[in-house]
């Protein structure tokens, strides 16, 4: 212990003898184990920490699916079912989003809702901070209609009324008993403002065991039971559900995973390679501060021989480096935490919506002590080779000071240490390229619609206010007008959804060709719009015509569909005539065939890969109500959200005072939005990569500094024999140049195989990309021949007479 | 052109005679001065030296330290300028030079052999002799010749493929003259060519001058050995930065 702590008080010493080489060695290794731990305390966040509530490892997400569709919601009867039957369970619970009016108060509002099963709460382990949770008895059809507040509405509607507990709030016309608020630090997916039992969905849901309303399970895996055992169980279930209900399940069957790795799954991808590109960033820093040592072990060859002939083992000088090298590390790695500190604030505030709202990023145990190791494994790094290397130093060769093995080994270990560094440059280099152009490409997409100066918001319409179709069609009509004579407003339409907002999903079959199996018709988004949709929202009509005036109530029932739809049912011939059943089999004439939406957003896959527009004006009586209650408006005007929204406001006043408008935004921000992961994502490799670049290229350029310092008396040798400034500047240029592009090409191998783990996160580009893979070589090596240029205009400075002074 | 040996000195007169009047300079230096400036001082290292050199000459050049010898030679080979007077090279003004100028002159005209041999750790004998042909640009088959002959010159042709690290003091300073005759140079410059040799293989590179020298060499020595210096043809005295005695001694 005592020579340890001799070791690392000479260690200090050193240190602080040799300021500049310590601040670079520091401020290097900073940014490396700095980048690091900001990135690690994401991965600790969102990968590694446990979900917030009652033995997450025990939760199980559960959907249903049929070969065709592998990722459907469930259906309420299913859920009952299998509530009922299963044994793997101590219990099941469902939960679903929905959107509910407060009325009957100053301001109305469209509140965020989570329906959920009464036994929710108590499977996640949560307990509301203020009242009671829903009881079994609340949580039937008919049940007395209950509300859980979150305790940010609590907060911000309520000012923490702690007297809130059974009042009522009138919701969709309803009045509601206030029973419980939640806990403020409780969280699930997006935040709600208010908790209803999941008996207030609809009646429908509940009779039709063929409708998937959006709603999926969480279950408690029993203690001993196995993800496996409980899927077996399921299945099960969903077999007898198969025989007993071949109408609408015929293949449905459920598919089960855990709970954390169903929220981290889209998310893993892009975590490994944030991880992977900070890692090369490290490893690029760490080169750095190794040629750093390497230089600095040449000048101290002398006192380790010196120790060395005064007795000091190998093993002993080994030790002395590493603790050297360790404690060097240590102290980046302390500047490190310092700047992950504020890095994940950073990270922090511009976390994508993407990322679970149960994720917290914070520097925690896990973190420093991931920095601690981090920081001890690079000071072994670091020191491992000029350590091995000095300790086999040769008494004699050094004492004499010729030094020639050394100083040769040292010449070849800086070289393939610049060649490693450049390698891991260009690898991330590629890594961040292809995921740019992949961005690029996703971005100049045309989304088949044009987003700019439009407004989206949503509107409600309840029975309680308008209780009749006639009402109801009345009232969505004379919205769009109302809204579309707002001055500066060129065009208002309406749909029961909206591209990269929301929409429903619905099969279909083509009339007169044999009908699909029972559960695998094709499956197609659904627009259920106003006559001036396509217009409004700039969607090109490819063929045909949109809708019309006469497209009503009574008319042939009419449907626009959309190019891949009508590409694949009807190739080589006009869609347009053609007749398609959906909607319970109704058939509709397809009179148009418009552009194909970028619906679920750039570059995401499109579980609905078809589109069609049916007219609201159409819709009959019996279904108005269900969908018209709820319907998102786009306003195109000049002026932005802010100049438009107070207008749009006061034109529902006039009409309905207590419309609740809600989700207000406006189509580019909604746009931007829907490649907000990809940007974070983008944003951070990008970084790490022009981090990786500016490490590289220091390396080149103070190994090509040390090399021309090392061999100025060689340059004056070549210069005394004729060379000219461009032979010496090829020389130095070609040596830099030369070593760059042998990295070059184990890095472009490299990148070949590494970027193949990028293949979720590259579209519209292959991860061999001759263009990216090209282009990050060019860039390198312009960036070998800059590092080598200054150096090597320093090298025909040389003086050619020192060759002879130097006599 | 009218040239003469014009060797100023202040204590001797200069040495001629018909013949060699008649015969042209090779190299000319006329009134050079080097002067080295610093924030304070001013060092003349070389003061109105008068001095040329005719084909086949071998001059030794001889004073104490800090006479100006290696000034001198640097000026003569054109790794330094002066700060005053004329330097004919074959004729040529070679004073105003640019620096690739003199570089090419260096690499066509002039054969270094320096005290540490100065061969390039890195490049084999070879490509040290190949080094300077390489700088002018010659064709490979050209170099290849040029370079076996010089090596088989001093008898250093089996050593090709050897590093400088693996040959003697006295081997290396072979391979330096090999490198320096090797592109068939105007005129040789050494810098004290056995001072870092023992006095066995300091012989043996005297020799080699000699032969060089008897083969039609131009030969400028600096040397502090006396014995050396009277194996050329002619011994210049340098002190205080001037020619103080312009001996022909053959």
């Amino acid at each position: 212990m005592d020579t340890f702590l001799q070791d690392a008080r000479f260690a200090l010493r050193l240190l602080r003898k040799s300021p500049g080489f310590t601040l670079a060695a520091v401020i290097t290794l900073a940014l490396g184990i700095g980048a690091n731990t900001a990135i690690f305390s994401v991965v600790n966040g969102v990968l590694l920490r446990p979900l917030p509530y009652q033995a997450p490892e025990q939760l199980v997400f559960i959907q249903e699916g049929t070969p065709s569709f592998p990722t459907m919601s469930v259906s309420i009867p299913d859920f009952i079912d299998w509530r009922a039957e299963q044994r793997s369970f101590t219990d099941l619970a469902a939960y679903r989003n929905g959107a509910f009016d407060l009325t009957g108060v100053d301001i109305p509002e469209r509140l965020g809702t989570r329906l959920v099963s009464a036994s929710f709460l108590p499977l996640l382990g949560v307990n509301p901070v203020l009242g009671r949770n829903f009881l079994p008895e609340e949580d039937v059809l008919g049940g007395p209609p209950v509300v859980m507040l979150s305790h940010g509405f609590w907060v911000r509607r309520f000012g923490q009324d702690r007297n809130i507990l059974g009042k009522s709030l009138t919701l969709n016309g309803v009045p509601h008993t206030v029973v419980g608020v939640l806990p403020e630090d409780f969280q699930f997916y997006t935040a709600q403002d208010i908790w209803v039992p999941l008996a207030r969905t609809e009646k429908r849901f509940f009779e039709q065991r063929g409708n998937h309303p959006g709603m999926y399970v969480l279950g408690r895996l029993k203690p001993g039971v196995t993800l496996e055992q409980a899927r077996a169980d399921l299945e099960a279930i969903g077999q007898r559900l198969q025989e007993a209900h071949p109408d609408s399940n015929s293949k449905v069957l459920p598919r089960l995973s855990m709970f954390h790795d169903r929220l981290v799954r889209d998310l893993r991808p892009s975590l490994l390679a944030l991880m992977a590109a900070v890692a090369f960033v490290l490893l690029i820093a760490a080169i750095n501060v190794v040629n750093l040592l390497l230089a600095r072990g040449a000048a101290r060859q002398r006192e380790l021989v010196i120790r060395a002939s005064l007795g000091a083992g190998r093993g002993r000088l080994i030790r002395q480096l590493l603790v050297e090298s360790a404690l060097l590390a240590l102290v980046g790695g302390g500047c490190g935490l310092v700047l992950a500190l504020w890095g994940v604030d950073v990270l922090a505030a511009s976390r994508p919506e993407g990322i679970p709202s149960t994720a917290t990023f914070s520097v925690d145990g896990k973190v420093l002590a991931f920095t601690l190791v981090l920081s001890l494994g690079v000071g072994v790094l670091l020191g491992i080779l000029p350590a091995l290397r000095a300790s086999q130093v040769s008494l004699v060769e050094t004492l004499k000071d010729t030094g020639a093995g050394a100083s040769r080994f040292r010449g070849r270990a800086r070289d393939a240490l610049v060649v490693a560094e450049v390698a891991l440059a260009l690898t991330l280099l590629v890594g961040a390229g292809l995921l740019t152009r992949t961005f690029v490409q996703l971005k100049g997409l045309d989304l088949g619609f044009r987003p700019e100066n439009v407004l989206t918001l949503r509107m409600s319409a309840p029975e309680s206010r308008f209780p009749g179709p006639e009402a109801l069609r009345n009232f969505i009509e004379q919205s769009r007008e109302r809204l579309q004579a707002i001055p500066g407003v060129s065009a208002a339409t309406y749909s029961n959804g909206m591209p990269l907002i929301g929409f429903s999903d619905t099969s279909f079959k083509i009339a007169g060709r044999p009908p699909p199996e029972k559960g695998e018709s094709p499956q197609s988004v659904i627009f259920i719009t106003a006559s001036n949709y396509f217009e409004a929202m700039g969607i090109p009509l490819l063929e045909g015509r949109g809708f019309g005036p006469g497209d009503r109530v009574g008319s042939t029932p009419v449907i626009v569909v959309d190019e891949v739809l009508a590409k694949r049912f009807f190739p080589g011939q006009s869609a347009v005539g053609q007749r398609l059943l959906t909607q319970g089999d109704r058939e509709f004439e397809i009179i148009g065939v418009a552009k194909h939406l970028i619906a679920y957003g750039p570059g995401e896959a499109e579980p609905a890969p078809f589109q069609f527009y049916l007219p609201f004006q159409q819709v009959p009586d019996e279904f108005v109500t269900q969908i018209g209650r709820s319907l998102t408006l786009a306003v195109r005007g000049e002026g932005g959200a802010d100049a438009l929204m107070p207008r749009v406001r006061e034109a529902f006043k006039a009409m309905d005072p207590d419309q609740a408008l809600s989700g207000v935004a406006t189509m580019d921000s909604v746009v931007e939005n829907s490649m907000a992961d990809r940007r974070f994502v983008l944003g951070l490799v990008g970084l790490f990569a022009v981090l990786a670049l500016v490490l590289s290229s220091i390396g080149i350029y103070s190994v090509m500094s040390y090399t021309v310092a090392l061999r100025t008396r060689e340059m004056g040798i070549r210069m005394a024999l004729g060379a000219r400034e461009m032979d010496v500047v090829r020389l130095v240029v070609g040596y830099g140049v030369r070593l760059a592009l042998i990295g070059v090409v184990i890095g472009a191998v490299a990148a070949g195989i590494l970027t193949r783990l990028l293949d979720s996160l590259v579209q519209g580009v292959g991860t061999t990309d001759p263009l990216t893979f090209g282009g990050t070589a060019v860039l390198l090596g312009g960036v070998a021949v800059l590092a080598s240029w200054v150096p090597a205009r320093r090298a025909v400075k040389v003086d050619p007479a020192q060759t002879l002074r130097a006599e | 052109m009218m040239t003469v040996t014009a060797v100023q000195t202040q204590e001797t007169a200069p040495v001629e005679t018909p013949s060699m009047v008649q015969q042209k300079a090779l190299l000319q230096l006329e009134g050079i001065t080097k002067v080295f400036e610093t924030e304070e001082v001013e060092t003349h290292a070389l003061s109105d030296v008068h001095f040329a050199v005719r084909p086949g000459e071998w001059v030794s050049i001889v004073g104490p330290s800090g006479s100006g010898k290696t000034t001198l030679l640097a000026l003569l080979g054109l790794l330094d300028t002066a700060s005053k007077g004329t330097y004919l090279l074959d004729g040529r003004s070679v004073l105003d030079l640019s620096p690739a100028e003199r570089a090419l002159v260096r690499n066509q005209h002039i054969g270094f052999i320096f005290q540490s041999f100065n061969l390039i750790g890195d490049l084999s004998v070879y490509e040290n002799v190949e080094l300077p042909l390489t700088y002018r640009g010659m064709p490979a088959d050209e170099r290849r010749k040029r370079v076996e002959r010089a090596l088989e010159r001093v008898g250093m042709g089996h050593r090709a493929r050897h590093m400088p690290g693996q040959l003697s003091g006295g081997q290396q300073q072979r391979v330096a003259v090999a490198r320096a005759v090797a592109g068939d140079p105007l005129i040789l410059l050494a810098d004290e060519p056995t001072g870092n040799l023992d006095s066995k293989n300091g012989e043996q590179v005297m020799q080699l001058l000699s032969e060089l020298h008897k083969g039609g060499a131009t030969l400028i020595m600096v040397t502090h050995d006396p014995n050396q210096a009277r194996l050329g043809t002619r011994m210049v005295s340098l002190f205080d930065g001037r020619v103080v005695q312009d001996e022909r001694l053959r």
